[in-house]
Order: structure tokens, then C-alpha cells, then sequence
């Protein structure tokens, strides 16, 4: 049997989060994605506690400010492109510098500085993303999805798709179907 | 970019081809640590070696002796323990049957090897930022595909 | 026509005038009878009468004497007037007794002597006594003398009257006694011709009603018999017709109108008016018949034709026969018979016989050639009846197993020990399961001849159901030795020459791909050469260097080439359902940047699905696609036109195929450079290039990869075009019912 699942990262994370932070007895409040106020001062040791038992998670505590602005972009980049109700046609610098408050050409010095690539190949990125995501959920066709990503047309995003994975997104699709029937079979 | 140094290991039976590996990383001035095995065999009792640190980064050429790339990937992929590992298969074939089929037996990157120096320093870069991206942004590693 | 009388009737008119005959008889009597009563009567009357008139004479006599005497008392002549009268009434009294008694002799007499003495009273008194006034009474004496006299006259006038009375009397008393004895029979006659009378009549009347009943009965058989026999002329399709010999009288049955197609009696029945009907050539025919039948009163078989007034043409047949009757009355009765139908069927069953007789003839010859085929291509036929388990073999079946024809009787056991023993198991297997299931597939095996040589075999069968419901399978077997021997070796040298094949196409990719790594090499060696040590070298050196790298570069490119053309080669992939639509696609996605880049218009149809190899399409599609965008025209934009149409092998000369096979005709047209026509079997060509290296890029591999894919799919490839005036490439993929 195959169920499909679709992940909300923000209720896992805080859900985590919120779990770990009961276990190390920190007194806590989160404030939002990536914000955990500490309600009393915590030990270094405890901390580290703490940070090792999200490690497991993939979760780690940010510590450069510059790091938490670049973490902050991309939760925004992450939410604006797979968040369904967010204005799609809002053009993404103004939705970035009006989400996080500072001018467009900041965040992305900012960002290519730290990541070494630019604001505008992450979105990309991040549509490619959802593209595979979509793509494997199997419910929508790709004209569909190219509709839902503000894509000018299939081709467009087609074209996009190779050019960041250097493979279409049929055969992209063909070899995740390939995949499944490879452990499906493995498991028979 | 990074705290610690990216792991990267490659397993080609070909020395040319080792060598202009470890040179295009060396020019690289990236954090990594690069260490090369001769063949198939090598590379499992490599990573299967409790005393080894998986590496990150597993580039693997197809046509090797004893156990080739093919067999190799199934294994690892098999294999639990080896999970996390991004494997890149590197290679002269660009058949494009070869990059699905190595794509659907699990490998995440499919590199044609250049004839280019500059060209493979290039591509090697790319896979790297791409590979932190995805180690940093929280996409999804099973959907990780990049063909060069 | 004479007529006949009835016997039996006959014999009812001899009693009838018998009995006629008893009745005038009677009749006859009783009117006699009759008369004699009336004459009776008559002479009754007739002696009244007389006795009457002489009483009427005697009493005239008296008053005569009366007026007489009184006349000569009182000299009265009123007296002597009325004796004057009383004398005529005597007188008259006389003429009517004279009158009466005219037919009796004897009374005449009588009155004649009483007239006589009447007479000469008067006179004596008449003497005596004067009638004129004379008379006087003193003649006394004489007159009392004449008185007496008178007197005794009178007494004697009287005597006579009293014997003509009495003689009357007599007579009458005479005659009446004879009537008596007459009369005394008449009522005794008359009841008697009564009761015979009536006895005739109720005897009459029977017989009269039983001869109406049986003429009634008689005439209602008649009415049925003649319904009937009209029906049957209507059912059986003739018509009968009488012909008076003497009278020379037609008469035509209703049926016969019917036949001729008209109104029953609607013509008057005549030789004339019936040869109006006959066709024109069979009027002779009709003619000699009629002629036939007054001749000879007789009339064999005649056969003719008739044309009705709708224009139909029917057949007759006339017969007819003398029938004398015996008044010797003479009929030809006849049958017409309309034998259209019958002419019409064994026509057609001429024909079909003509027919079998060719079809009989057709099968000796097929049955010779049957043989003879035989023979020749070494195979016999058999039956094998389900019911009976009879098996029959043709004369080649036995010849196959080394025998004469019909050399033993073929039956399933003994056909059985011909069979190679490691061969038996299956065949009595699959023979046992033909006769439950009443089915057998074809099957190989080995059999050992007469002369102890092992040949193959092969049976195909049939179930086969006749007319008459026998079920048989027929047979066919066939010894393929020979056929199995060469494909057994060209079994061999088919898996031989894939082996090869495949030794050709490894040896093809091994080279290629080998030679790929020494090259990759050396053209990495030259960049990193090119790279740290181009400030260190000569300019002789940079330029060699220079011409190495382009040099190696043609080679990779040329090595790409030929993997890809020995990849194309490849036979191992199978055919799978592909869409072409995707496959365009997917080419378009992977040529997206070039096309882009070159700012080029594709325009495609929709694609069919076929059966082939997706990877291979995909190539097909990707080097036409980028050759039309390679080629384009410098400061065009190129166009490019994919269109799909489905067309039949006959219609396209091109092909060279006069069937009515399927192909999909798909054709990549671009607004390109173009190239000459004479050129367009050559471009396909391996390696072939129309440009030179420097001008367009490119090993020329490419179409001859196409042209490698098409082929595969057992398709082809034409290539059209003229310089500047763009290129277009067909190529046709046939049409697979998947």
C-alpha cells in the first residue's frame, strides 16, 4: 500500500522544539518559525544538550545574526513558493523586502555573500523543489503545476527543471515511478 | 561556508582521472578533504570500515574491475548506513538510458566526465554548493537529482 | 343434341299412362253413367211432359166439349170463341206431342190415331153441330145422338190418352229398370276411381319426391364436384375445355381464362379468339392442333406458348381426348396445362446439370492435379471419421511412409507403429485429446518409413461436419525433413550470425568507448597544458597546441558520432507502445536552449502512438530538429513545420509498395539553407557531409543515425529539398494495430 504525505515543517519543527525543550526543562517560548525565546538564563552545557538532541533532527541553532537573516530569507523564499495561498503575483523582491523589512538589494548581498549563489537561483531552486514534490504526489499534470508555480507555460518550466537538474521532468517523474516499483518489488 | 570540511570520496580504477580530481579540488580553495579508491572492492571495505567517516560526497566511476559502479551503488544503497551519503556517479558514458537507470538505482548526481580541466573544476563547484544548499536549506535529499 | 330418356322414367311414364289410361277408362264409365242418368232424367222429364201435354190435350178436349156444349146452351159465341181456342190449344197440344214424340215410333202412331179420333170428333161435332147459328135444339135426336157420339169419342180419346200414358209409363218403368242396374254401379265406380286415384297420386307424388331428391342430391354433388374440379384447376394450373364435335362448340373452363389472363367467360370461346393469345412463333403449332382435333377427334401432347395482355410468356400444354356418349354424341374434352413453372424449373435443372456436369469435370481434373500435388510437394491428406474411427489415406500418404498407394488399410493402430518411438508419447496424446475435444492443432513428429529412415513430419487437421452430419477430421501431413534440416541450419546460422552481430556491435561500443578515454585524456592534459604552461611555450608551441586541441576535438566529436550510430544499431531493445507526442516534447525540452537561442518557430501536429523504441525516436527527432536549427539561414529565424498524416503504401509512389499497408507520414520541414536534390540520397550516407568542417559543425553522422532508426522500425526516409529554399525530411513509420 502507498499513502502520499505532505510535510508541514513548521508544525514538526515546533513540535520538536517544543519537545526537546520540555525534555532538557528549559523554560521556553517560541515566538515563530526559527524563534525560541528563553525564558531564563540556560547553562552552556544544557544548551548543548539541547543542541545535541535536535542535531538528530537536523535542527541547529543559529548563531551569526547574518545567519539568522539568511535562515530568515529562506524560510520566507520556502514559504512564499510553497505556501498555495500567498499572492503569487506579488514579484518576489517586494515580497521579501516587505516580509522581512529591508530593502531588496540588502538581502540579497546579504544572501550571495553567505551562500555563495543569489536570492533569485534559490527561488528557482525552490520551485524546482515543489516541482518535485508535485511531480511525485502525482495529482497534478505538469501544465497544472506549471499554472500553479506562475510559470509562463509548460515550457518554461520544463526548461527551467533541466537547466537546474539537467533532466526533464518526465524523466524526472519515470525514474521516481522506477524507483517505487524497484521497492515495492524489493519488498515482495 | 562551511564549519567542517566536506568529505569527498572517489572511486575510479583510472589514475589520470584521480589525479585531475584531486587537482581541480585542490585549485578549489573549498574545504574539503578528498581521498580516492582504485575500485569497487576498495570502496566497500572502505566505507564499510567502522573506522572510516563516511564521507558526504561519494563520486563513483562506473567502469571499474572487480565490482563496478553499477554493483556498487546497488550495495550501498542496500545498505542503511550509507543513507546520507550523495552519491554522484562519474563517468564517460552519457548515455542517456545510463543516467536513468543509474538515477532510478538510487544515485543522486550524474557527472559525464569533462575533457575539460576547467570544466570539471566547475562542475565539481557546482556540486558542492548545491549539495550545502541542500544540506542546508531542508530540501529533499531522496529528490535530489542533478545531471552534468 | 339428342337427349336421352331415363329408364326409369320410363318406366314411371308406363305406369303413369297406365294409370292415365284407367282413369280416361273410369272417367269414360262415369260419364257414361252420368249420361245415362241425365237421360234418365231426361226420359222421366220427357214422359212427364208427354203426360203433361196429353193430360193438357185431354183437358183442351174437355173444355173444348165444355165451351161446346155451353156455346150450344147458351148459343153463346164468347163459348164458341173459346172452343175455338180450346181447339187450337188441342191443336198445339198436338204439334208439341207430335214434337215430343217424334223419336218414338209407337207413340207417334198413337198420337196420329188420337188426333185422327180427336180430329174426327171435332169434325163429327163439327158436322153435327153448325157452327153458324143453325144449331137448333129440335135437332134433338141428332144432336143427343151426337152428344153420345161425342161422348164415346171422348171416352175413347180418353182410352187412347190412357194408353199412351200407360205406354209412356211402361217405357219409362222399362228404361228405368236398365238405368237402375246402371246407376246401381256408378257410386260404387266413382269411390273406386277415387281410391285408385289417390292411391296413383300419394305413389306419384313419392316416387316424384324421391326422384327430386335424388336429383337434388345428385345436383349438389355435381355442384361440389364441380367446385372441386375448379379448384383444382386453379391449384394445379389448368384449364379444361370441351369441344362439340357436331355442333363444332368451344367451351373454356374458367380456369382457362384464368391461365390465359383474363376474366373468366370475358371473350367468347372460339378458335379465333384463343389464337389471339398464342406467341407468334407458336401459331403454326396451335393451328396443326386445332386442325389435329377436328381431324382426328383426338389430341396427343402439344406444347405451346401463350403471351397474356400483361406480356408475361407461359408455357401450355394441350391434351385432349374423344368422349362419346352413349347417344353418340361427340366431345373432344380437353386439359391445357400451364407449365411455366415446370418448363422454368427443368430448364434450370437442365442447366444445373449442365453445370455439374462442368463442375464434375472441373473436380477429375482438380482431383489429377490434387494428386499430383501431391506428389509433388510431398505431403498426403486424410479422413478420419469420429463415429467409425475409419481411417482413409490418400495414395501419396502411403507413398510417404515408403509404401505402394493403398498398399494396407490404414487404420489407427498400425498407422501408429510407424511413429518413432521417443515421438509416440505426444502423438497418442494429442491424438487422444483430437478425438475428445474434436480438435487438433498442428504437430511435428518423427516417423520411421519402410525402409527404416527416420523423416519429420508435420500434421495439420480440421474438424469437419457434412451434410449429412458425419463428423470427420480431415487431415494434412506433410514430411518437412528437408524444410526442418535447412531451418535447423538456418537456426544455427542465425544464432551465429546474431552472435556475431553482437560480437560487431560490442567490438563497435568498446572501440568507441575505449577510444573516448584516451582522447578525454589527452584533451585534459592540453587544458591544463593550456592552462599552466601556455606562458612557457613558444609561439610555434601555442600554435600546435592550438591545432592538437581542435584536432582531438574532432576526434571526440567523431567517436561521439559513431557511439551514437553503433547505439542505433543495437537490435537488443524491444518495441513498446510510444507516443510521439511525449517524445516531440521531450526532444523540444532538451533542444530548448538552442531553440531559444536561435529564436526558432516549431509548429507541430499531433503525433500518433506506434510501437518503438522511446530513446531512439527521441535521437530521430532531436538530429532532425538540430540540423534544421544548424542549417537555418543567417538572419532567418527558423521555422520549423512537423506534420503527421496517415497514409496507404499504394498511394505513395515513393515507396515502392503497391500494398495496401498503413504508414504514419510524418515530415520536419525548415525555411533553411537547403541543399541540392541530387544530393538526397548521399546526405544519409555514414560520415557524408556537403559542407566543410569549417562552415557548419558536424561528423555526418547524424542522418545516417535517422536513417539507422527508421530502419529499425521498419520505416523510411527521404530527404526533399532545394538551395535556400529550405530542407524537408520524411520519413514513414508504419502502422501497428497494438
Amino acid at each position: 500500500m502507498r499513502i502520499f504525505i505532505k510535510f508541514d515543517f513548521n508544525n514538526t519543527c515546533k513540535k520538536i522544539l517544543e519537545e526537546k525543550l520540555e525534555e532538557c526543562q528549559i523554560k521556553h517560548r517560541i515566538l515563530g518559525f526559527g524563534e525560541v525565546e528563553f525564558l531564563e538564563k540556560v547553562p552552556t552545557e544544557k544548551l548543548n544538550l539541547f543542541s545535541k538532541s535536535l542535531e538528530r533532527y537536523g535542527i541547529e541553532i543559529v548563531e551569526n545574526q547574518k545567519t539568522i537573516l539568511i535562515q530568515k530569507i529562506k524560510d520566507a523564499i520556502t514559504d512564499m513558493v510553497f505556501n498555495e495561498d500567498a499572492s503569487i503575483n506579488v514579484k518576489s523582491s517586494v515580497y521579501l523586502s516587505e516580509k522581512l523589512n529591508h530593502s531588496y538589494g540588502y538581502l540579497s548581498n546579504i544572501f550571495s555573500e553567505v551562500t555563495y549563489t543569489s536570492i533569485e537561483n534559490f527561488i528557482i531552486l525552490q520551485k524546482i523543489e515543489y516541482t518535485k514534490q508535485l511531480i511525485i504526489n502525482n495529482q497534478l499534470s505538469l501544465t497544472e503545476i506549471a499554472f500553479k508555480l506562475n510559470y509562463s507555460s509548460v515550457a518554461h518550466l520544463s526548461s527551467q527543471f533541466k537547466n537546474t537538474t539537467g533532466i526533464t521532468p518526465s524523466a524526472f517523474q519515470r525514474i521516481i515511478n522506477k524507483r517505487r516499483e524497484i521497492t515495492t518489488k524489493n519488498k515482495n | 561556508m562551511q564549519h567542517d570540511s566536506i568529505l569527498i570520496t572517489l572511486a575510479d580504477d583510472d589514475e589520470d582521472d584521480r589525479l585531475f580530481f584531486t587537482d581541480a579540488f585542490d585549485e578549489l580553495k573549498i574545504n574539503t578533504i578528498v581521498n580516492t579508491v582504485n575500485n569497487g572492492k576498495e570502496l566497500l571495505n572502505y566505507l564499510n570500515d567502522p573506522d572510516t567517516i563516511l564521507p558526504n560526497i561519494l563520486f563513483l566511476d562506473l567502469n571499474m574491475p572487480i565490482l563496478n559502479g553499477i554493483e556498487c551503488l546497488k550495495e550501498i544503497k542496500s545498505n542503511d548506513k550509507f543513507k546520507d551519503i550523495v552519491i554522484a556517479i562519474y563517468s564517460t558514458s552519457s548515455s542517456d538510458q545510463d543516467v536513468e537507470d543509474t538515477f532510478v538505482l538510487g544515485a543522486n548526481i550524474y557527472i559525464k566526465k569533462p575533457s575539460n580541466f576547467d570544466s570539471l573544476k566547475k562542475i565539481l563547484a557546482n556540486i558542492i554548493t548545491i549539495n550545502w544548499q541542500y544540506h542546508t536549506s531542508g530540501l529533499n535529499k531522496d529528490t535530489f537529482l542533478l545531471r552534468v | 343434341m339428342k337427349y336421352n330418356r331415363q329408364k326409369s322414367s320410363v318406366y314411371h311414364k308406363i305406369i303413369f299412362t297406365i294409370s292415365l289410361f284407367i282413369l280416361l277408362f273410369i272417367s269414360v264409365l262415369t260419364v257414361k253413367h252420368i249420361n245415362n242418368i241425365s237421360n234418365s232424367t231426361k226420359l222421366l222429364m220427357h214422359t212427364y211432359e208427354v203426360n203433361l201435354e196429353l193430360e193438357h190435350l185431354y183437358s183442351y178436349i174437355k173444355d173444348s166439349d165444355n165451351n161446346f156444349r155451353s156455346y150450344i146452351i147458351s148459343k153463346d159465341n164468347f163459348y164458341l170463341v173459346l172452343y175455338q181456342n180450346d181447339i187450337k190449344n188441342v191443336n198445339s197440344s198436338f204439334s208439341i206431342l207430335k214434337e215430343l214424340n217424334r223419336k218414338d215410333l209407337g207413340q207417334q202412331r198413337n198420337l196420329e190415331s188420337l188426333y185422327k179420333m180427336v180430329n174426327s170428333r171435332y169434325d163429327y161435332i163439327a158436322n153435327n153441330s153448325n157452327l153458324n147459328k143453325n144449331v137448333d135444339l129440335t135437332r134433338n135426336y141428332d144432336f143427343k145422338k151426337v152428344l153420345k157420339e161425342s161422348g164415346k169419342r171422348l171416352a175413347e180419346i180418353r182410352i187412347q190418352l190412357n194408353d199412351m200414358v200407360h205406354n209412356e209409363k211402361t217405357n219409362l218403368k222399362l228404361q228405368n229398370s236398365v238405368y237402375d242396374r246402371q246407376i246401381y254401379l256408378t257410386p260404387i265406380i266413382t269411390l273406386s276411381i277415387l281410391f285408385i286415384t289417390f292411391l296413383l297420386l300419394i305413389f306419384t307424388y313419392i316416387q316424384t319426391t324421391n326422384d327430386i331428391e335424388k336429383l337434388q342430391t345428385t345436383n349438389v354433388k355435381l355442384n361440389k364436384s364441380h367446385f372441386l374440379s375448379s379448384q383444382a384447376e386453379i391449384l394445379s394450373e389448368f384449364g379444361t375445355w370441351e369441344w362439340d364435335l357436331i355442333d363444332d362448340k368451344l367451351t373454356y373452363s374458367n380456369n382457362l381464362y384464368h391461365i390465359l389472363g383474363v376474366a373468366p367467360q370475358s371473350f367468347e370461346a372460339t378458335k379465333e379468339n384463343f389464337m389471339k393469345f398464342v406467341h407468334p412463333e407458336d401459331v403454326e403449332i396451335v393451328d396443326t392442333m386445332f386442325k389435329k382435333i377436328t381431324k382426328d377427334e383426338d389430341l396427343p401432347h402439344t406444347y405451346f406458348r401463350i403471351i397474356r395482355p400483361n406480356g408475361k410468356i407461359r408455357n401450355l400444354r394441350s391434351v385432349g381426348k374423344l368422349f362419346t356418349d352413349n347417344v353418340g354424341n361427340k366431345t373432344v374434352l380437353g386439359v391445357t396445362n400451364d407449365i411455366t413453372d415446370e418448363h422454368n424449373k427443368n430448364e434450370l435443372l437442365k442447366s444445373n446439370y449442365e453445370d455439374l456436369i462442368a463442375i464434375n469435370n472441373q473436380l477429375k481434373i482438380f482431383e489429377e492435379s490434387s494428386k499430383q500435388a501431391e506428389i509433388l510437394g510431398k505431403y498426403g491428406s486424410w479422413i478420419l471419421n469420429y463415429d467409425t474411427l475409419h481411417l482413409t489415406y490418400s495414395d501419396n500418404r502411403y507413398r510417404l511412409l515408403g509404401y505402394e498407394p493403398q498398399a494396407f488399410e490404414a487404420s489407427i493402430d498400425n498407422i501408429f507403429n510407424f511413429i518413432h518411438p521417443d515421438d509416440k508419447k505426444a502423438v497418442d496424446k494429442a491424438f487422444k485429446k483430437a478425438l475428445e475435444t474434436k480438435r487438433m492443432l498442428s504437430m511435428s513428429y518423427r516417423v520411421i518409413t519402410k525402409d527404416g529412415r527416420i523423416r519429420n513430419f508435420r500434421t495439420i487437421a480440421k474438424s469437419y461436419i457434412d451434410l449429412s452430419g458425419t463428423h470427420s477430421m480431415i487431415g494434412t501431413t506433410r514430411d518437412v525433413t528437408e524444410d526442418y534440416n535447412k531451418s535447423l541450419q538456418l537456426k544455427e546460422r542465425n544464432i551465429e550470425l546474431e552472435k556475431h552481430v553482437k560480437e560487431l556491435n560490442e567490438f563497435n561500443q568498446v572501440a568507441s568507448h575505449d577510444l573516448q578515454e584516451p582522447l578525454r585524456k589527452i584533451q585534459t592534459f592540453i587544458s591544463r597544458i593550456n592552462d599552466k604552461e601556455k606562458e612557457n611555450m613558444s609561439d610555434a608551441g601555442k600554435e600546435y597546441l592550438s591545432r592538437i586541441e581542435i584536432a582531438s576535438d574532432r576526434m571526440r566529436v567523431l567517436i561521439d558520432d559513431l557511439l551514437q550510430y553503433s547505439k542505433a544499431n543495437r537490435s537488443e531493445k524491444k518495441l513498446e507502445t510510444t507516443d510521439l507526442n511525449q517524445i516531440l516534447s521531450e526532444s523540444l525540452s532538451e533542444l530548448s536552449q538552442n531553440i531559444e537561442d536561435k529564436k526558432a518557430t516549431i509548429n507541430y501536429t499531433t503525433l500518433p502512438t506506434i510501437n518503438g523504441i522511446p530513446f531512439q525516436m527521441q535521437q530521430l527527432f532531436s538530429n532532425l530538429l538540430s540540423n534544421s536549427l544548424k542549417y537555418a539561414k543567417a538572419d532567418v529565424a527558423p521555422i520549423i513545420n512537423i506534420n503527421c498524416v496517415e497514409i496507404v503504401a499504394k498511394n505513395e509512389s515513393i515507396l515502392n509498395d503497391n500494398s495496401s499497408k498503413k504508414y504514419y507520414k510524418i515530415s520536419v520541414s525548415d525555411n533553411g539553407i537547403g541543399f541540392e536534390q541530387k544530393h538526397s540520397k548521399q546526405i544519409f550516407l555514414l560520415f557524408n557531409r556537403l559542407h566543410g568542417k569549417s562552415e557548419y559543425q558536424g561528423t555526418g553522422v547524424g542522418l545516417a543515425i535517422c536513417e539507422k532508426i527508421v530502419e529499425k522500425h521498419s520505416g523510411f526516409i527521404f530527404a526533399t529539398s532545394n538551395p535556400n529554399e529550405g530542407a524537408t525530411f520524411t520519413f514513414y513509420l508504419p502502422v501497428n494495430i497494438t
